[in-house]
């Protein structure tokens, strides 16, 4: 909102400056966002929190400007002559939801001129943002901003019996509002009636049939005070935030009603000839008296963690309108204003006497308190490690958003019907939650190419969603995801680059396994369907699947417009298996003394032999003396049959407290081969070197 | 005789340094060793028509610089093969070639900056909590003390989703999800996502934050402002000014609102920070007794405080990015220009 300095100085006549005023406010907790000069004026602009709806208007601002000022605030006294016949015969009001409306005010004006208002209402109205109509109606604005007090003004003549009767909406009735829409009611809505249908909806709109017209001469003021949820409740069901709703919700003044009441006519006489009848009709419930809260200087002292005494708290509350009660030692009980619908305990009490004193004057002090001194969860950890692994890796982390375009997200995670749809997404675009990273990630591999950088390597950890049909929560889990194109190494003058394959990605799935600490893992065929159905893995760790990797279909590549023959690998990991699995990662062991022996062997191998069978078997002969076994060599020899393959395979034997003999290796070599060649038919391409080699 | 071996030998080395710039040894081995034109052959059959008292000494010369010029050639070519197969031996490196440069990755800045907080808070002690991304209304709203039709609500522009769930629109819900696993003394902080309906240069539909909270008897507000104070030293520069309005966030009482002196003009006033001085960082406050008795503590025991930063918010002020959104549209160009 904004006002003008001048006219806070009308009712609060500090003596700074605009900026220095600006500098109070926000230190009180009424920021000021800005000091605009507009028409000789300085409009400051202020942005109110919504526990503060007795600072919405000029007087709110003035009552605070003056007590953090020491200035004495002017109050508001309207003068009004009643020159009209007596109220009664003109008007009744009967309310008869007083749950939902505690106060009904109003008072009538006789032979109006509809006609502009003054200048100075005019330009007050624009510069905040209010359109002038005509005298009646901008007076009811006027008078809004200036004591934040609501008020509508219905044409008398055209209210059936000139009659109000707040109650509820009956079912099926209709209304049509200022804006022109005509709006179904339900039982559950406040309305104003007269003797036969609603003419508004109660603190949110009035009805277009009893508007101020041209030919309107008499008119009936309303000012009122209405339950905020009630009003809040329908407008947000009619789609509707006017002024006056906004300050309803967020409480308004109850005791204000007959002060804005007399305050508009008063302006309304100034300038529009008309007459006021006699008197005020006013019906207010029961109740609503003024609450009392109690404050203690101990506790208001050690909530702050500054010493603050009661004279400094009756200074600070009093100040700021409070009407101070008892004293009792140490403790302080306050009448709270009825304008302060926010302060209901003593903590509300203590942040006024701190932001009066202000927030900067507090010590400051770290606490030193130990907290649970768990530090970071294991799995926390692991999610770090597994993202710094990433980078050491060559690896680019990126971060998506969780709101995906639907029909992309259903090419890769298949049928909808556990998938999670936002009830009111920004865009159709962003309108579900992912189930899985990649489809994200292919976007950032269509948009980096499409920016000419054609060696990508991504990576992001993130949260996928899903709602498993017929279950009210949804199930939420970490994922890891990594997305490849390109080579697979840099282009350098020095060295031809191949292009990342498969086994990149495995080889860099398996240095991540190794560094979490994983002890053992598995490879096998995969069944993913977003992956190319021969060139594809699914990961296992302890019998569990911990995600799948492989060449993604040409067709998914396709869908974000890229050649479909360009090669994308990517793997999606289920994070959460590291809060569960066994990892013993950084655990040292002894580095062995004696030497290992290694040996090379060439075997010729049946074409589709799984390297993964041959590397079981020979680690089963002896798992304590094998301690490596490595492919180092896989080809065709010429001459050799199509159906069969060369490959050079290296064992590594180690004993940890002595070096092993020659006939030993030589045994455990032997077993190797004539297991191989019972199990597998494998058999020697050449004889293997002869003699020891002490491993590098 | 002797000044023109003396003659072929200086054009010789001449030929070959060119060579070994230009690696021309094939054309120099024509032009020196050539069976038919070549240089030393001719010379060679100079050679034979001397006298013969001449011949001893010429043949000397010339057998040496028969031996000079292939041993030469031999060598010149194979540092050529060399230098093509590793970019260069010990006398023949181009220092000014391109280097292998290994291949690294970066984290995400807003990563880094998460991270950066997280050390931060590790070494007062503080222990990293976190929560679901998609909450119930009870852990979003009702339990920080926002019961339904609540005014605050409009806040905080939410993502609706079915069976009354919502995207959560601030990581406070970890606040609340902590207090009811554990007994004081508590001191965390909740790092994460949070959502809200909203797009423009400042504002991204996912956004991050992070939460603390620290609850135990005696904790006050100079506590608050010591910690945020400390923080925000450590995050910024050590001369970094932090201040603290009134301000409502209906979990906490008093409420404020914290800022730092502007980054940019050391909080003299520049169009950073709308000649103010100074830049909004967060909302923080004494947890309100009303969410203590939604956990069950004692709150006329326990006092405490919460505070929030965004991390996207602070990641835009270190590495100077005026645009949210830049951050989730994830340009190779932008992200590897913040290598850590």
């Amino acid at each position: 909102m904004r006002f003008a300095y001048e006219w806070i100085r009308e009712y609060a006549p500090v003596d700074c400056s605009p900026k220095e005023l600006a500098r109070r406010l926000t230190a009180a907790g009424l920021s000021v966002e800005r000091i605009a000069k507009e028409s000789g004026e300085h409009l400051l602009e202020l942005d109110i929190t919504t526990n503060r709806p007795d600072c919405m208007n000029l007087y709110g601002i003035c009552r605070e400007a003056a007590a953090l000022s020491g200035t004495r605030l002017r109050r508001v006294r309207p003068r009004l002559r009643e020159t009209g016949p007596p109220i009664a015969t003109r008007a009744r009001v009967e309310v008869r939801e007083k749950d939902l409306c505690s106060r009904y005010s109003a008072r009538v004006m006789l032979g109006v001129r509809i006609q502009p208002s003054p200048p100075w209402i005019r330009k007050r109205l624009l510069s905040m943002g209010i359109r002038p109509i005509n005298l009646i109606v901008d007076v009811t604005n006027y008078v809004l901003l200036e004591l934040g007090q609501p008020l509508h003004a219905f044409d008398l003549d055209l209210l059936e019996k000139h009659r109000i009767v707040v109650r509820r909406a009956r079912q099926g009735e209709t209304i049509t509002t200022l804006d022109g829409v005509q709006r179904n009611l339900r039982s559950e809505d406040l309305v104003i009636a007269d003797a036969r249908r609603p003419v508004a909806i109660a603190g949110v709109i009035g009805g277009q049939d009893t508007e101020i017209r041209e030919s309107t001469r008499n008119i009936l003021l309303e000012s009122a005070y209405f339950h905020p949820q009630s009003v809040r409740r329908t407008a947000r069901r009619f789609g509707l935030h006017t002024e006056a709703s906004h300050r309803f919700e967020r409480g308004a003044d109850r005791e204000i009603t007959r002060l804005a009441l007399d305050r508009c006519c008063e302006l309304l006489l100034a300038h529009g000839n008309g007459q006021v009848a006699r008197g005020t009709l006013d019906i207010a419930a029961r109740g609503g008296k003024t609450r009392s809260v109690t404050i203690r200087a101990d506790r208001t002292s050690r909530l702050l963690g500054d010493r603050v005494s009661i004279p400094n708290i009756t200074r600070a509350l009093r100040s700021l309108g409070f009407r101070a009660g008892r004293t009792g030692t140490g403790k302080l009980t306050v009448a709270v204003p009825t304008f302060r619908s926010d302060i209901e305990e003593e903590v509300d009490l203590i942040e006024e006497v701190a932001r009066f004193r202000g927030y900067d004057r507090i010590p400051s002090r770290l606490p030193l308190l130990p907290g649970r001194g768990v530090g970071r969860s294991v799995a926390a950890n692991a999610i770090r490690h597994t993202r710094r692994t990433l980078r050491s890796l060559g690896y680019q982390e990126v971060l998506n958003l969780s709101m995906v375009d639907p029909d992309l997200e259903e090419r890769f995670s298949g049928d909808p019907s556990d998938r999670v749809a936002i009830t009111n997404p920004l865009s159709e675009r962003a309108s579900v939650l992912r189930r899985s990273l990649l489809p994200g990630l292919l976007e950032n591999i269509a948009f980096n190419r499409n920016r000419g950088m054609e060696n990508l390597k991504l990576f992001e950890v993130g949260r996928g969603f899903a709602n498993p049909v017929g279950k009210k929560s949804l199930r939420e889990e970490n994922l890891l995801g990594i997305a490849v194109t390109g080579s697979a190494l840099p282009e350098h003058w020095s060295r031809s680059t191949g292009p990342y394959s498969f086994f990149h990605l495995k080889g860099t799935l398996e240095t991540l396994l190794k560094r979490l600490g994983f002890p053992e893992w598995e490879f096998r065929k995969g069944t993913s369907r977003t992956l190319e159905a021969n060139h594809q893995a699914v990961l296992l760790v302890e019998g569990k699947i911990f995600g799948s990797l492989g060449r993604l279909r040409g067709d998914l590549t396709e869908s974000v417009e890229l050649d479909p023959g360009l090669p994308i690998f990517v793997a999606e990991l289920h994070l959460d298996i590291l809060k569960a699995t066994n990892r013993q990662a950084g655990v040292c062991r002894a580095v062995p003394r004696h030497p290992a022996v290694r040996r090379d062997l060439s075997l010729i191998v049946d074409a589709g032999q799984q390297f993964g069978e041959i590397e079981r078997l020979i680690r089963g002969i002896d798992g304590k003396r094998i301690s490596r076994v490595e492919l180092f060599d896989r080809f065709r020899p010429q001459g050799l049959s199509r159906d069969k393959m060369s490959l050079g395979i290296r064992v590594e034997f180690q004993q940890p407290d002595r070096t092993l003999l020659k006939e030993e290796v030589a045994g455990l070599e032997e077993r190797i081969l004539g297991k191989l060649n019972k199990e597998l038919g494998i058999t020697l391409r050449v004889a293997p070197e002869s003699g020891h080699r002490a491993a590098g | 005789m002797e000044s023109k071996i003396r003659q072929v030998k200086e054009s010789f080395e001449a030929d070959f340094q060119t060579a070994l710039e230009t690696g021309g040894f094939p054309e120099i081995r024509i032009k020196y060793l050539g069976k038919r034109r070549g240089l030393i052959p001719s010379l060679l059959e100079e050679f034979r028509a001397l006298p013969a008292q001449d011949k001893p000494k010429v043949g000397r010369s010339l057998n040496l610089l028969k031996s000079h010029v292939q041993e030469s050639l031999r060598k010149g070519e194979v540092r050529i093969r060399d230098f093509r197969k590793t970019g260069g031996s010990a006398d023949l490196l181009d220092e000014t070639l391109p280097g292998v440069t290994p291949e690294l990755g970066s984290l995400h800045p807003i990563t880094q900056v998460q991270e950066l907080l997280e050390e931060i808070f590790l070494e007062l002690g503080y222990t990293i909590e976190e929560g679901p991304e998609v909450e119930t209304d009870f852990y979003n709203f009702e339990a920080l003390n926002m019961p339904p039709d609540h005014p605050a609500r409009d806040m905080q522009d939410t993502f609706y989703l079915p069976h009354g769930l919502v995207l959560r629109t601030h990581t406070s819900p970890v606040q609340i999800r902590t207090m009811l696993a554990h007994r004081p003394p508590l001191k965390i902080v909740a790092p994460g996502k949070a959502y809200r309906r909203d797009s423009d240069i400042s504002h991204s539909p996912m956004f991050h934050q992070l939460e603390g909270l620290v609850v135990d008897e005696g904790i006050h507000f100079g506590d608050l402002k010591g910690t945020l104070e400390y923080l925000c030293k450590r995050v910024f520069h050590p001369k970094t000014r932090v201040r603290l309005r009134p301000s409502f966030f209906p979990f906490v009482e008093p409420g404020a609102e914290y800022d730092i002196s502007c980054q940019m003009c050391e909080g003299r006033g520049c169009r950073s920070c709308r000649a103010t001085g100074w830049m909004e960082m967060g909302g923080a406050g004494m947890v309100h007794p009303a969410v203590f008795r939604n956990v069950g503590y004692d709150p006329r025991r326990y006092t405490g405080f919460a505070f929030g930063l965004g991390i996207d918010r602070i990641a835009m002020l270190k590495f100077g990015i005026n645009d949210i959104r830049s951050f989730f549209e994830n340009d190779l160009r932008f992200l590897q220009q913040i290598p850590a």
